[in-house]
């Protein structure tokens, strides 16, 4: 079993770290994987997204536990083809400075 | 310059001192009565490596605030410019240091979650695009104001010249950066989630506001309102800069409402 929170950090922010992590599970001899998800407070949509697609390729079979309803949330957003959002009208005129 | 918002502004105001240094070989700082991250953050270099170029601000208060954020150690109420690292287990500790600034209340910035995806998005950012050697963050809390300000900046390729690498280009920098806000990607047709992520949970959820500033180009978010603007050359900036004001409000956010 690894520990998610000691092996990365309790706050899963970078992208690098879930491609990191999957490197390192791809080279273990283990076809059963267990990752426990206890202890870990935070995860940015970067490193769900990069972990879900290690994941998807990976030849190991990913056992997750306690996750979050967070983490969960995190993971299905990522999973679930999330539309993009127009925060601004790129069509309006710049301002000059 | 009245209608141009605070944040830019004060990144207005660094630009104004270096070329001043550029001119007279003098970073004169003497009247100086405030200095905000914005503007400290792009000159902290010309600070540090110019030390007998830079002439500090008569106030006392103001000398000693940017002595402290360029060479303190952080506390709960600010973080001290720091390079953020190359190796990725000093980055995640990095983090920590930015996180800290909730201090002891659990929901302020929206709590936890909603604060660590706000801030991660926009560190992750750097390493993913920028092509950058340096990248520096500050951060300051204003309990008397009601706000705090994050600063990030790197010294990479820029929004506008990353995007034109790959094929986009457009009539000015800030539709550039305009466009990599709403979504536009040099990778997969799947990413380009991070920076607009971290604007609206920034703005809509936190109601506070948000400048990038990159090349030749700024976008300014704050609620209800955002613009584009062409800084020229006399303006512009050779990396990119992120600066966010939030205000302190204490309130657990649900992230997920803001992130769809």
């Amino acid at each position: 079993m690894i520990s998610i929170k000691d092996q990365i950090s309790k706050d899963l922010a970078l992208r690098s770290s879930a491609e990191k992590l999957f490197a390192y599970i791809n080279q273990l001899s283990d076809t059963k994987i267990t990752l426990d998800f206890s202890g870990v407070t935070s995860i940015s949509r970067s490193f769900a997204h990069e972990y879900v697609q290690n994941r998807r390729t990976s030849n190991k079979e990913i056992l997750e536990i306690n996750l979050s309803s967070d983490i969960k949330k995190m993971f299905e957003l990522v999973v679930n083809n999330p539309q993009k959002m127009k925060l601004i009208d790129e069509d309006k005129e710049a301002i000059e400075i | 310059m009245s209608d141009i918002p605070e944040l830019l502004g004060e990144y207005l105001q660094s630009c104004i001192y270096a070329e001043n240094f550029n001119e007279t070989q003098k970073l004169d700082l003497q009247e100086l009565g405030f200095i905000f991250p914005t503007t400290l953050l792009p000159l902290s270099d010309l600070i540090i490596n110019n030390p007998d170029k830079y002439i500090p601000p008569s106030n006392y208060s103001v000398s000693n605030y940017i002595s402290t954020i360029i060479s303190g150690s952080g506390s709960n109420t600010y973080v001290p410019i720091n390079q953020l690292p190359t190796d990725e287990n000093d980055r995640n500790k990095a983090l920590q240091a930015i996180f800290r600034l909730q201090g002891t209340d659990p929901n302020l910035f929206g709590g936890v979650s909603f604060f660590n995806l706000l801030i991660s998005e926009l560190i992750d950012n750097i390493f993913e695009h920028s092509e950058c050697t340096t990248a520096k963050i500050a951060a300051q809390k204003y309990q008397q104001k009601g706000y705090a300000d994050f600063c990030i900046f790197d010294n990479g390729i820029t929004i506008p010249a990353k995007l034109k690498k790959h094929g986009y280009e457009f009539d000015n920098q800030g539709i550039s950066i305009a466009k990599a806000v709403n979504g536009l990607s040099t990778k997969d047709k799947d990413r380009g989630f991070g920076l607009q992520t971290s604007v609206k949970l920034s703005v809509d959820g936190l109601k506070g506001e948000v400048s990038i500033i990159s090349g030749q180009g700024a976008v300014h978010f704050q609620p209800n309102n955002s613009n584009m603007y062409n800084l020229g050359d006399r303006w512009k900036l050779n990396g990119t800069l992120i600066s966010l004001r939030l205000p302190l409000v204490s309130e657990k956010k649900d992230w997920s409402q803001y992130a769809k």
